[in-house]
């Protein structure tokens, strides 16, 4: 019983429930506006990464290094299952129509792997919501590889697979389990 | 008004060759008559700041209550660490999916296989302390992937037009 201690069902997701929350005081979670102005007053005597990093969540197997650096102030919070009802992955279809299917040149490549795969610009709805399930429950199970780090935060590799085909995309943590995509196509897991 | 809340800039006549826009959100740091002395956000360079005089007239409350042991934090902050002072917000030279090229030749970049000729695409509609995410992953001929998505500094590119 003691591996399933830490397995739960979440949002019809099974997933390992040892999380944390990356936590650097005095900044808030939200909103957004007073995050930045609290950010900024204390850029001077605070490292922009760790206070970047402020509400984060993550596996605590799965999580960036900690303490970032000498004198950090952040410290890790256990946090409950119900937290994690509220994590959210987030996937723009701009970055399909205005992105992805532009152009060979545009994209650098990117358009003809997901043309091969049988998508065009009329799937950017159905690929942002599958891109979204997707990246959720892996997130949710800790799937994700820690990608860079630095004052625009921490980006998470998430493997996607699509009509066979599995490959990495880039997102952006963000405060209360939240995830956004970055770039929907950022290398091959397997073989094209 | 009350000056422990948050402001909003409703008029921006006088601040257009400022680059401050209306809307933009801000929090009072002192008062004289009819003028405000204010220090507002940039949203779209994040860690921007312009500290300007504004007529009480052309700013609202925005409705986000900051508690007083809060800002009182933020503006000793701000007076015992001499925050820039500069009355105008940068302009961000580039937006979501611009084609830029790298400018320059770095090692921070070329670690990550990314060098001076590079292009990429602006993957975001704000920059944070200066740096943008540019995705300079490519695809060749032979379907492999190569270089990837990183930050980079507004100053290390520029726009492509294609």
């Amino acid at each position: 019983m003691s591996i399933l201690r830490n397995i739960k069902e979440i949002s019809g997701n099974i997933v390992n429930t040892t999380w944390i929350e990356w936590v650097h005081p005095l900044i808030p979670n939200e909103p957004e506006i007073l995050r930045e102005a609290i950010r900024i007053a204390m850029a001077i005597k605070h490292c922009l990464i760790c206070t970047r990093l402020d509400g984060c969540y993550f596996l605590e197997s799965n999580m960036p290094e900690l303490p970032l650096h000498p004198y950090c102030d952040c410290y890790k919070e256990n946090i409950s299952s119900d937290k994690l009802k509220n994590a959210t992955a987030y996937c723009p279809i701009s970055k399909f129509k205005d992105y992805i299917f532009t152009d060979e040149i545009k994209s650098k490549g990117k358009m003809y792997i997901f043309t091969s795969m049988g998508f065009s610009s009329d799937d950017s709805y159905t690929l942002s919501t599958e891109f979204e399930r997707q990246a959720l429950s892996c997130y949710l199970n800790g799937n994700y590889s820690l990608d860079f780090l630095d004052q625009n935060g921490q980006r998470i590799g998430i493997p996607i697979t699509l009509n066979n085909h599995m490959f990495w995309s880039g997102w952006m943590v963000y405060p209360n389990g939240k995830i956004q995509l970055v770039t929907p196509f950022g290398g091959w897991i397997d073989e094209f | 008004m009350n000056f422990n809340k948050m402001i909003q800039l409703k008029n921006d006549n006088y601040l257009k060759s400022n680059n401050i826009y209306k809307g933009a959100i801000g929090f009072v740091i002192s008062s004289s008559g009819e003028y405000l002395d204010a220090l507002f956000y940039n949203d779209n360079i994040k860690g921007d700041t312009a500290y300007i005089q504004v007529k009480k007239d052309d700013i609202q409350p925005y409705d986000l209550p900051v508690s007083k042991e809060l800002m009182i934090y933020l503006k000793t902050q701000i007076k015992e660490n001499n925050l820039d002072r500069k009355n105008y917000f940068k302009t961000l030279p580039f937006k979501q999916y611009d084609m830029v090229k790298l400018i320059v030749e770095k090692d921070k970049y070329a670690k990550l296989n990314i060098h001076k000729g590079d292009t990429g695409v602006v993957m975001e509609d704000y920059a944070v302390h200066d740096y943008i995410l540019v995705d300079f992953g490519t695809i060749d001929g032979q379907m492999k992937y190569s270089k990837g998505c990183i930050s980079v500094n507004i100053k290390d590119i520029e726009l492509v037009n294609i």
